[in-house]
């Protein structure tokens, strides 16, 4: 523990081991979820081996290497660019990574992933213990396992298994996580059979001890690790108790798995499990009960649990064993090295937008929010490097997409400046974040982490400095770029027709604090930030009415996060009015009519506006002649939202 | 309700069409074990709402199983949420679908495919009773 922020996080930093292999800290990376970077039959590329060198160098006393299928049909594949074990002409690829997680010093562990219910990307059919309906669309239609698929799929893992081994990894993983093959079998919820493979939870356990003796056998010398529910979230269609999740794992550590990785959800569980939403921490109690049931067996866990000093106490309290931590390492690879270094105020946090799971489930590769190089780590054109010519850049705005554009091309020597007209970083993430209902700290921790960055990197910032033409004027030449990153404002002008249009207040003027609405409120827009201010004023009492234009609300929300909008919606009593179009204000409220020409009129004391949003693009022609080279990014280029901010911001520091 | 809620099925092509059992009573629910379904036996009414030109219409058929189905979707409703629903004012009713399908009181299943779905013209109509489209690993 050479390293200042070890000391103080010594649980967390000192050695461990797992079967026969030594571990230099007790943080493991989890396999997270695939990342759809590989070919559609299976194959690794280049852009996936270039992820993987960035996770191997995070730290980890353990890397899980992300889960491959192990069956030739693909009846195990969940998603559609995942990577395949089931034969040798694989193995190179795999045979490279373990090596990059050998030279960063830690033990190597490949997950396999037979995904059941949610399997057959690519087939007609997925294949289950019983034949249960698919409740998301996304998945395929079941079929019911023969005694003899059974027996092909265990075969199949131990296939899979030996071949991890042979490829350089010094462990397996099996997963049930969050609602896989294995999963299938054990939960009541899918498993209906009526032989040897269903019923009690013995026998419902039948198929994962198979599986453990098998893969045991294949491969005796080296660690196997298994991921089970600590709680399913399924009781109300018929899944596990917790009780049943620990049955289920006594009969794993009875069998002599070396490791339990804890889990919490299935993918079609109506509730939230790792989403901003759930505090961190909230999950600890399933860790805490497996150590205390399992002393003698290696437990480690992760699920909403993002934070390595929380991550340290657990340790400490014997909650379990080893940190697993994934998605924290995609928002920022160098998490564990600030934490040892003590630099934790320099961490880019995962926020739990699941920006990630949004794209999986559109057969997407992953990205994320927070992290601009994730996925394209084989990109030189994603990478910092020294700028051949180091330029003066003025940027204005200090919102994500400024700053973030400031400190990638500080962190490639150039000359930063940033001019903000208000007194404070941030941008209106400042308002929105403060209204958020799931988690604002989340969020503030957004303005915080480019706080930190542009004190370190000695970035000056001018508050409270407009930027139009006459200011130009007044700095011409000292400049060689401007990037406009001023974002968008809510456009007024297209209520202009709508008579009493004047009593109209902004949005952002509420988020920010500027404006206070009366306890009445119709909130027209319901978008993200109509929705987000709609609930928070909600909470704090107010009456609140959405008025929406369009068919549905949260059209502009990320597809994993949209159902939350909804429900609270429900649950604060929010009346929300679609197809509906604002016609006109008075002293009593607003006039609204509906897309059959009906018209109501709700009584309300304030009518806030927040959409739609007009990007602020004026600059762009004020500044055309009077700067070498002009960019724009965020908002100000097209109204989006956080990550596309973010992206931007960095595509552009990145390339200037 | 359903003409109340017509513009949820504006997009919906003729002949798309929403099943609902109900759950108990039916010998169709061992338990808490939804999977029964799949091994019912014998008849049971199902309400079905298929897509005409120019709206939604309810009719009531016979319920064989699961290998059978001929629906797109399955609601599988409690008694206690038939109770609730049947009570409620029709204004109140779509809102308590909603909530009952979060709850687990309300069951739902789905016999087609996502791309199937979407050409179907189901986005509104899922979207509007709260269920997640994709996958939700939230």
């Amino acid at each position: 523990m050479s390293r200042p922020g070890e000391a103080k996080l010594p649980h967390l930093f000192k050695p461990g081991q797992i079967g026969a292999f030594k571990t230099k800290n007790m943080i493991k990376y989890g396999a997270c979820c695939v990342s759809n970077y590989n070919t559609r039959d299976g194959f690794i590329t280049p852009r996936e081996l270039a992820r993987t060198r960035v996770i191997a160098g995070t730290g980890a006393g353990i890397i899980t290497n992300q889960g491959a299928y192990p069956d030739p049909l693909g009846e195990g594949k969940a998603y559609f660019r995942q990577v395949a074990l089931f034969d040798d002409k694989f193995l190179p690829q795999f045979e490279t990574i373990a090596q990059y997680i050998h030279d960063n010093g830690a033990v190597a562990i490949q997950q396999i992933l037979h995904a059941g219910r949610y399997g057959g990307i690519d087939l007609g059919y997925c294949i289950q213990p019983s034949v249960v309906p698919q409740t998301l669309p996304h998945f395929r239609p079941p079929r019911e396992l023969s005694k003899e698929g059974i027996q092909d799929i265990v075969r199949q893992h131990a296939e899979a298994a030996k071949r991890s081994i042979r490829a350089g990894f010094d462990g397996t993983e099996v997963t049930s996580f969050m609602g896989y093959l294995l999963a299938n079998f054990n939960s009541r919820f899918t498993n209906q059979r009526t032989d040897e493979y269903g019923g009690s939870v013995e026998n419902r356990g039948r198929f994962m001890r198979e599986l453990i003796d098998a893969i045991k056998q294949a491969t005796p010398e080296h660690p196997l690790v298994i991921r089970l529910n600590g709680a399913e979230l399924m009781d109300r269609w018929g899944g596990n108790s917790e009780d049943e999740c620990f049955e289920l794992m006594q009969q794993a550590v009875d069998c002599g798995v070396d490791m339990i990785s804890v889990t919490v959800g299935w993918q079609e569980a109506p509730e939230s499990s790792i989403g901003r939403d759930i505090p961190p921490g909230h999950w600890n109690y399933l860790s805490a009960k497996a150590k205390k049931m399992f002393p003698n067996t290696l437990i480690t866990f992760g699920n909403r649990l993002p934070d390595p000093v929380m991550a340290n106490q657990c340790i400490a309290d014997g909650v379990f064993d080893f940190w697993e931590v994934c998605r924290p390492l995609l928002a920022d690879p160098e998490l564990i090295h600030k934490a040892a270094e003590d630099r934790l105020d320099e961490v880019r946090r995962c926020i739990g937008s699941l920006n990630c799971l949004s794209r999986l489930f559109r057969d997407l590769p992953y990205t994320c929010a927070m992290n601009p190089q994730l996925g394209h780590e084989v990109e030189p054109e994603y990478q910092i490097t020294p700028a051949a010519v180091k330029k003066k850049i003025m940027i204005i705005g200090a919102g994500p997409a400024g700053l973030e554009a400031a400190i990638t091309a500080r962190r490639r020597g150039h000359d930063v400046t940033i001019f903000e007209k208000s007194d404070r970083v941030g941008g209106n993430l400042h308002g929105y974040s403060t209204n958020d209902l799931a988690r604002p700290d989340d969020l503030i921790s957004v303005i915080n982490y480019y706080r930190t960055m542009i004190g370190k990197l000695g970035i000056e910032v001018r508050f409270n400095t407009e930027a139009n033409a006459k200011f130009m004027r007044s700095i011409l030449h000292q400049f060689d770029v401007c990037i406009i990153a001023a974002g968008a404002r809510t456009d007024l002008g297209y209520y202009r027709h709508v008579p009493g249009h004047e009593r109209m207040v902004d949005a952002l003027d509420v988020a920010r604090g500027t404006a206070k609405p009366g306890k009445r409120v119709v909130m027209v827009g319901a978008g993200k930030i109509g929705l987000t201010l709609a609930e928070s004023l909600a909470k704090q009492g107010h009456q609140v009415t959405l008025v929406e234009e369009a068919k549905s609300i949260a059209s502009d929300v990320m597809p994993s996060f949209k159902w939350r909008h909804s429900a609270w919606v429900e649950e604060l009593d929010i009346k929300t009015l679609t197809s509906t179009t604002l016609v006109g204000m008075d002293d009593e409220g607003a006039l609204v009519r509906n897309n059959k020409g009906e018209e109501t009129r709700i009584p309300a004391d304030t009518v806030v506006v927040s959409g739609p949003r007009k990007a602020n693009h004026d600059l762009f022609n004020d500044f055309l002649w009077m700067i070498d080279e002009l960019h724009g990014a965020g908002d100000a280029v097209i109204p989006r939202g956080l990550d596309a901010s973010i992206h931007e911001g960095f595509r552009i520091g990145v390339r200037i | 309700m359903l003409d109340r809620h017509q513009p949820m099925f504006a997009d919906m092509v003729p002949g798309a069409s929403v099943g609902l059992v109900r759950r108990e009573g039916s010998g169709i629910q061992p338990g808490k074990h939804v999977g029964g379904l799949a091994s019912a036996g014998g008849e049971i009414p199902m309400m079905l709402w298929t897509v005409v030109d120019g709206g939604m219409v309810a009719s009531l058929v016979q319920f064989r199983g699961l290998a059978d189905i001929k629906v797109d979707l399955l609601l599988v409703v409690g008694d206690r949420a038939v109770g609730n629903l049947a009570t409620a004012s029709a204004e109140e009713r779509m809102p308590m679908l909603k909530r009952l399908i979060r709850s687990g009181d309300v069951l739902f299943f789905v016999f087609r495919t996502k791309f199937e779905l979407q050409d179907a013209g189901y986005e509104d109509f899922l979207d509007t009773l709260g269920l997640a489209f994709l996958g939700a690993c939230r």
